[in-house]
């Protein structure tokens, strides 16, 4: 592997670049909106089967150089247009070719363009695994606050406490650790200490689409994609344009008087100013939020600061750089579990005036190149500091815990294309983790060092298989060196234009958090404490799918899929009568997933629904696995009729079976055990206006119209009704 | 194919939403109506010598599903166990009354009285009284619960001088 590694970096970079070898032709081309005759800015244009694409600039013009001669098909794709896809088109040698572009309108994107499934960009329906894209659009229309708030109707995906759980595979991990990657164009964003998703860190206004591959990833992107990988990408400014946006509004009081716990209203609100400039070949966006949630429970308030930053300079047509920066500060309150069923809005008087403040930094430098025709380099790095303290006393710590710590990731990675429909990518993968706490974690690091290396290859016109195989180490001080291989495969079969196919085979693994490891603290009386013989979670994915397309917008996707699971972590008394992070389950989750769009009316009454069935096995229990809804069903439909549009979302999920019994056993969670399957709708309608040469923007949302009342977990209500106004200006 | 998916998708929606308007979800107990008839024993605590203060850090009476077991904690945490609140220090008796939902009814085979006597929560318990049915102290007495049923006369006697021995 290393030897195939190395001779693909020697020819890259030995060959020379696209500015001097053979003749080559360039793409141009104009991108506008096929009913009102604009520009289209930032669409992806893409030449099919190759590593070459662009976005289009403010303007809705784009140039592809350094084309070697031949036929192309060019694929283009933007957020709330169909897909465009032209004929076999003549790149001449030498010679310059214009391709005018009219996108028709439509709010459902049935192939959008991903980069997470292969490390480069293509079109969904090309990758062998499954993957679900939210966009910018849904993300503004739902109001959504944070990533972790809009993942909740992805198909087959659910949030237990922020964790996400993609088919049931990953469940709830006990706040040490997530069995899902999430990155931040493609740098991991996971807390270096208790390995846990701190989506409070990623500012939504920043961000232009969130793609979920689902299934196992480490065989790409290494530990943590146990169940899954989710790759929030930003977004790139393509001009000059300001954005402020504010948003306020309640919670309405709970039906039932018990749960009444002050006359006082209980509000959220915020405000968001961007602006994005483009100065030539450099870009720049500063941008700055402020939330702040009472919440409807007691002692459940959050205020947050959000700062983020962009710099990008186009060094070249074949070389650029950017430099990404956000900033979190964020104060809330401590809410565990409730009083009781009767006071459930009420936290355990223990947690009355608990509160955790946290900073959080995330720096990243992202660099490509193209180094010939047809191999582009990339290379980026990351820093990720997060820094917490709370005053919930411990035996360990009468005043409080507190903990810092800096993860530092670097990778250098290659797409080569050395034959027509031959895609190779590899690269190498390094970081580094420190942990400064007290008590509650100890002092620690880590060092990790991977490989990776993956071929797309062409075995017919139609068929197109993809074998990939990464290497990880990691040394934990203190503790034995993590080492694993993990390797994937994957198959995609097209029969005709509007039909895939797809098989992938792959696997995945965990390397304990530092928290798991090392955690010593109290909780409800119990001590926990380290263990230094955890060993990674291990998991093997297996899917067989397939997708259509049928005239008149209709769209439907199969997947069949089956996940093993060995040595899952999770707290357990020990023989000494303490507990421990330990490596017990062996589990098996298999299951069916369907979802449907229809959209006949080109945007105007799209309407897409999904179910996911699992049966998620604990083998070692002989049991369900805690935490998982064996069955998922969402549906949204949303009438553009612009400038107004409405769009109602529903999501239920079957009443989850087994939950943490011994919190209820033990008295630490009075009434845990009440519990019912969640029904909710969601409302949101908004109306679009100019105002000079301002667009606006009004919208109101109500989340959880019909005042259902549920349990997120155990021992924590959902969020009764709420109702927010939305007002946002785009100024140019 | 157009029109025709739309609508039933749109049917589906709606119905959802009609059966979602019929059903609130979780409600407060005191919302949901009388509470069933609860099933449980009870009966008189006696204590003799009460050791002192620091060394009763929890009293509690516990029932158990299964008898013998490693550990009273551990067949708390699994579930497979009921137990008082916490018992006052220094009191001469206590009369308790203990529901034991969600266990199944049916036989209990062991009832008694649990110290925690150190700071580890798991560890530190030791028995101080149990059960006896009649006059037979050589085993713990079993207690048989019908559904609907608080079972009286479950009295044990508790010298923190003289722990019972477990057989």
């Amino acid at each position: 592997m290393r030897t195939a590694l190395f001779l693909v970096l020697f020819v890259c970079v030995c060959h020379p670049t696209a500015s001097g070898g053979e003749e080559t032709g360039t793409l141009h081309g104009l991108v506008v909106s096929a009913d009102e005759h604009q520009p289209v800015p930032g669409a992806a244009v893409l030449l099919q089967g190759t590593l070459r694409g662009t976005l289009t600039s403010a303007s809705g013009e784009f140039s592809i150089p350094g084309i070697p001669p031949g036929r192309y098909v060019v694929v283009i794709s933007m957020i709330g247009y169909r897909p465009y896809r032209s004929d076999s088109i003549e790149i001449p040698a030498g010679g310059d070719l214009r391709l005018p572009v009219s996108l028709e309108a439509s709010a459902v994107e049935t192939a959008p363009v991903v980069i997470s499934a292969s490390r480069r960009e293509q079109f969904a329906e090309e990758a062998p695994v499954s993957i679900s894209v939210i966009d910018r659009q849904a993300l503004e229309e739902r109001q959504s606050v944070t990533v972790d708030d809009a993942l909740q109707y992805i198909p087959g995906v659910n949030i237990t406490e922020s964790q996400v759980n993609i088919r049931g595979s990953t469940g709830y991990s006990h706040g040490a650790g997530s069995r899902v990657l999430v990155l931040v164009d493609g740098l991991p964003v996971l807390g270096g200490d208790n390995g846990e998703i701190e989506w409070e860190t990623i500012p939504v206004a920043n961000i232009d689409h969130v793609e979920v591959v689902k299934g196992a990833g480490s065989a790409l992107y290494g530990s943590s994609a146990l169940g899954g990988v989710i790759n929030i990408i930003t977004r790139q400014p393509t001009g000059s344009l300001t954005t402020i946006r504010t948003f306020g509004g309640g919670y309405v009081l709970p039906s039932y008087s018990s749960w009444h716990w002050t006359d006082d209203p209980r509000t959220s609100g915020g405000v968001m100013v961007d602006r994005q400039d483009r100065f030539g070949s450099v870009t720049a966006e500063v941008g700055a939020s402020r939330n702040v949630d009472d919440s409807y429970k007691v002692n459940d308030y959050w205020k947050r600061w959000n700062l983020w930053g962009h710099l990008g300079v186009e060094i070249s047509p074949f070389e650029s750089i950017g430099l990404d920066a956000s900033f979190l500060d964020q104060q809330r309150g401590n809410f565990l579990y409730w009083k009781s069923l009767d006071d459930a809005l009420q936290p355990t008087d223990d947690q009355i005036g608990e509160h955790v403040n946290s900073d959080r930094w995330r720096l990243s430098l992202n660099y490509t190149r193209m180094l010939t025709h047809d191999c582009f380099l990339t290379a980026r790095g990351g820093w990720f500091h997060s820094r917490w303290a709370d005053n919930i006393p411990t035996m360990f710590d009468s005043g409080g815990s507190r903990s810092t710590s800096d993860a530092a990731t670097a990778e250098v990675q290659v797409n080569a294309q050395f034959t027509p429909g031959n895609i190779l990518t590899g690269g190498i993968s390094g970081s580094s983790t420190t942990v400064d706490a007290d008590t509650i974690f100890g002092h620690h690091s880590s060092t990790g060092f991977a490989l990776f290396l993956q071929d797309e290859y062409a075995l017919l016109r139609d068929v197109h298989l993809t074998a990939g195989v990464r290497w990880d180490a990691e040394k934990i001080a203190a503790v034995d060196l993590f080492s694993r291989v993990n390797p994937k495969f994957g198959l995609v079969c097209t029969p005709d234009d509007a039909t895939t196919l797809r098989l992938s085979v792959a696997s995945g693994f965990r390397i304990p958090s530092i928290a798991e490891i090392f955690t010593t603290t109290e909780a409800g009386g119990l001590l926990i404490l380290p263990d230094s013989a955890l060993q990674p979670e291990r998991s093997w994915s297996y899917e067989v799918g397939g997708s259509r397309h049928w005239s008149g917008g209709v769209t439907a996707d199969l997947s069949l899929f089956r996940t093993d699971l060995w040595d899952l972590i999770e707290p357990s008394i020990g023989t000494d009568g303490y507990i421990r992070f330990q490596n017990i389950t062996r589990a098996q989750v298999t299951g069916v997933e369907a979802s449907l769009t229809l959209d006949p009316w080109a945007g105007i009454l799209p309407v897409t629904v999904s179910y996911t069935y699992v049966d998620p096995e604990d083998k070692t229990a002989n049991d369900v696995l805690r935490y998982r809804p064996r069955n998922v069903f969402y549906a949204s439909v949303h009438a553009n009729l612009r400038p107004v549009f409405i769009g109602v979302d529903y999501r239920y999920l079957s009443k989850v079976e087994r939950i943490d019994e011994e919190l209820i056993s033990l008295g630490i969670v009075k009434d845990g055990d009440a519990r019912v399957p969640i029904s909710v709708f969601d409302l949101n309608a908004g109306i679009d206006w100019m105002m000079g040469g301002t667009a606006m923007s009004g919208g109101i949302h109500i989340r959880n119209l019909l005042r259902y009342y549920y349990t997120d977990f155990i021992g924590d209500l959902g969020p009764p009704q709420s109702i927010v106004a939305s007002l946002q200006a785009r100024i140019p | 194919m157009s029109g025709h998916p739309v609508r039933f998708v749109l049917l589906l929606i709606l119905l959802c939403l009609a059966l979602a308007a019929c059903e609130n979800g979780l409600a407060p107990e005191t919302a949901a109506g009388p509470p069933p008839k609860p099933y449980g024993i009870r009966g008189v605590i006696r204590f003799l010598h009460w050791p002192p203060a620091d060394s009763v850090l929890d009293l509690r009476l516990a029932v158990l599903e299964h008898y013998p077991v490693a550990s009273i904690v551990t067949e708390v945490i699994q579930g497979r166990a009921k137990y008082t609140d916490q018992i006052r220090y220094g009191i001469d008796s206590e009369q308790y009354s203990l529901s034991l939902a969600p266990l199944p009814t049916g036989s209990f085979p062991f009832v008694g009285v649990a110290q925690q006597y150190g700071s580890n929560i798991q560890q530190d318990w030791r028995v101080v009284g149990i059960y006896f049915a009649g006059n037979d102290s050589s085993k713990p007495g079993s207690v048989v619960v019908p559904v609907d049923s608080m079972v009286p006369n479950i009295n044990i006697t508790v010298d923190f001088a003289h722990p019972p021995i477990l057989p």
